[in-house]
């Protein structure tokens, strides 16, 4: 025999393990067929017993008597015998009927040896095989073929794979994939950016098309993506901030401008100044008059402005375009008809005393900070009023008969809700522009009339021009505010927008008392 | 007064209580056989006349009342036959070995 490249001599150690294993198993076939020869022997011996025991009537017998002790005695009822069925079932039959059932079974354990016979004798012959010794005297040198593998790149195709332990999930892969649906194409989100000009350029686009193209639906895509990149960068490189010249300059501002990643915060930015900022590395106009646009409009008090609106900014300039926003001061009373001849009053402390918290801590948030609540009565303490030194619990706003004829005149609750908690939101933290673009789409249908309020109330102001992106809410002595249905945030005193009106009354402060128009427009009902 | 003698129908395999016990190969077991069977056959002829003998059912613990003669006969008779196999498997072993 030859040996081929990569044989080599046959090693002895596993065939020996191998031989001493068959035999084993041929041992303990012999011990098996002897234990069933012998059953089968002792049923042969009842089976010639049981032949010859209807001869007599009765035998002389030794009975035990436990398993040492005997008894002479007498064996009767010759032909009665009772039958072991198995788990204790037994059966009465006569001598002939048990001889059957001994055949029968004999039957059985004589296909249990011959099976037992075939095993040891097939295993006798692979024993017989792995006897080199033998066989080499026979065919002479046996060679062990082997082949090494050396390269381990060719194996398999696929990944190895662990079997998941059983009744677990698996583990969802941390890539997070953001798809551009205009190019058609996946782009995962890390580390695949073939330029990022390019994807810059390419979210300008689809945000402008958005705009243009489809003004009634806000593409949370493009939005999310925005956001995913944006944060992505942060991480990635470094974001050089924009600080946006702004005419009137605010405090507690300074600290948003430093946040580049924080766009919910800038929207959150109550103070009376928004800033669309942006923490690109390239200075990109249109990116930012976009964002500006999309996002500027939320955070109106009142509207959100349709895209409309936004074309009126002048996108032309050279220098950012940017929406600015004064809230009205807090009043100090406002009277909210519950109906019932109810009403229900602000308090005063609480609300100077927010004030003044925000104002000191210098925080841009919106964000109010909720009450620490340890206790039952700190829930009271934060959701009722103090009327002339007595605790006097506030009314749910949704419980108001009046709203009916009052401007937040949509009867549904749940919407008055989405609204109020909207609005809350938007001043907080919020991400999701989805929620926001669908309902201010209702709001846009019957607020045709309210985009004109803006443009009408800088005129009757004395310092504003025209329209420079400041929108002042004026008192409501104006006609034409009242008569309007409008579904539009309602400014009723919830907790959080009495908190967050709180934090743009710092630049309100400066200017003239105002109410806003719907709260006016309430206080006027009942008079 | 009868004295028993039981018999055990002793048999090349192991008791019965005990199962798959190791058992010696073929020519050690058929002489320990051999031996029982001389044992019993001595016993069988050395009894007296009034005892009775008392065959014991395989794998029970109940004797019958067997007749003494034709046991004694029957004794003798398994004793020869054990006698020739296992003159037979010394001589096999013989031709194997001289082979």
């Amino acid at each position: 025999m030859e040996a081929f490249g990569g044989a080599s001599a046959l090693s002895l150690a596993p065939v020996g393990h191998l031989r001493q294993e068959y035999e084993k198993v041929v041992t303990s076939c012999q011990e098996k067929i002897q234990h069933w020869k012998k059953v089968e022997s002792d049923y042969e011996a009842l089976q010639d017993r049981l032949h010859t025991l209807p001869n007599k009537l009765s035998y002389d017998i030794m009975v035990p008597f436990g398993p040492l002790a005997f008894m002479p005695g007498k064996l009767v009822h010759s032909n009665e015998v009772t039958v072991l069925l198995g788990d204790n079932w037994f059966s009465k039959c006569s001598a002939k009927q048990a001889v059957e059932l001994v055949e029968h079974r004999k039957k059985y354990v004589r296909k249990v040896l011959d099976d037992l016979q075939k095993v040891m004798k097939n295993f006798e012959s692979r024993a017989e095989f792995t006897d080199l010794q033998k066989m080499s005297d026979a065919a002479g040198n046996f060679v062990d073929i082997r082949e090494e593998i050396e390269d381990d790149s060719i194996e398999t195709k696929g990944k190895n794979r662990t079997a998941h332990k059983p009744h677990s999930k698996p583990k969802l892969s941390n890539v997070f994939e953001v798809d551009f649906p205009v190019n058609g194409s996946d782009r995962k989100s890390m580390g695949c950016f073939q330029s990022e000009e390019e994807l810059w350029a390419h979210l300008e686009e689809l945000e402008r098309q958005e705009l243009l193209g489809e003004p009634d639906r806000y593409s949370a895509a493009v939005a999310l993506s925005c956001l995913e990149l944006r944060k992505l960068q942060a991480c990635d490189s470094v974001c050089t901030q924009r600080i946006l010249p702004m005419p009137n300059t605010v405090e507690t501002n300074g600290e948003d401008a430093s946040f580049s990643e924080e766009k919910e915060d800038k929207r959150t930015d109550l103070n009376g100044m928004y800033r669309a900022e942006d923490c690109i590395t390239q200075g990109n106009f249109h990116k930012e008059v976009t964002n500006s646009d999309l996002f500027g409009g939320q955070v109106n008090g009142s509207t959100y402005y349709h895209s409309d609106d936004e074309d009126d900014i002048d996108v032309g300039d050279n220098s950012v375009p940017t929406i600015f926003f004064s809230h009205t001061v807090e009043p100090k009373r406002v009277r909210i008809n519950t109906g019932k001849n109810t009403t229900l009053k602000f308090s005063e402390k609480k609300e100077e005393a927010k004030r003044k918290r925000k104002n000191s801590s210098g925080n841009g948030h919106a964000t109010p900070e909720l009450p620490n609540i340890k206790t039952p009565a700190d829930i009271y303490r934060v959701f009722v009023d103090v009327v002339n030194g007595e605790y006097v619990p506030r009314k749910s706003i949704l419980k108001s008969r009046s709203r009916e004829n009052s401007v937040c005149s949509n009867t549904s609750d749940n919407s008055a809700a989405e609204f109020d908690d909207r609005r809350g939101v938007q001043r907080s933290i919020s991400c999701d522009e989805a929620t926001q673009s669908d309902n201010s789409e209702s709001i846009l249908e019957e607020e045709e009339g309210q985009q004109q309020l803006p443009k009408k109330l800088p005129p009757s102001s004395g310092t504003t021009e025209a329209f420079s992106g400041t929108v002042i809410e004026k008192e409501p002595l104006s006609p034409s505010l009242i008569p309007h249905p409008v579904i539009a945030h309602p400014v009723l005193p919830t907790i959080l927008e009495r908190k967050s009106e709180e934090v743009l009354s710092k630049a309100s402060e400066e200017t003239p008392k105002r109410i806003s128009k719907f709260k006016a427009a309430r206080m006027q009902q009942p008079s | 007064m009868a004295f028993m003698t039981v018999l055990n129908c002793s048999l090349p395999f192991c008791h019965w209580k005990r199962k798959w016990e190791y058992l010696p190969p073929l020519p050690v077991q058929l002489n320990r056989v051999i031996k029982e069977q001389k044992v019993v056959v001595d016993e069988l002829s050395n009894l007296k006349k009034n005892r009775k003998v008392y065959k014991q059912q395989p794998n029970s613990n109940i004797f019958f009342l067997v007749d003494r003669t034709e046991t004694l006969s029957q004794c003798k008779n398994t004793l020869d036959e054990l006698k020739k196999a296992h003159q037979e498997m010394e001589n096999s072993e013989k031709t194997k070995i001289k082979k």
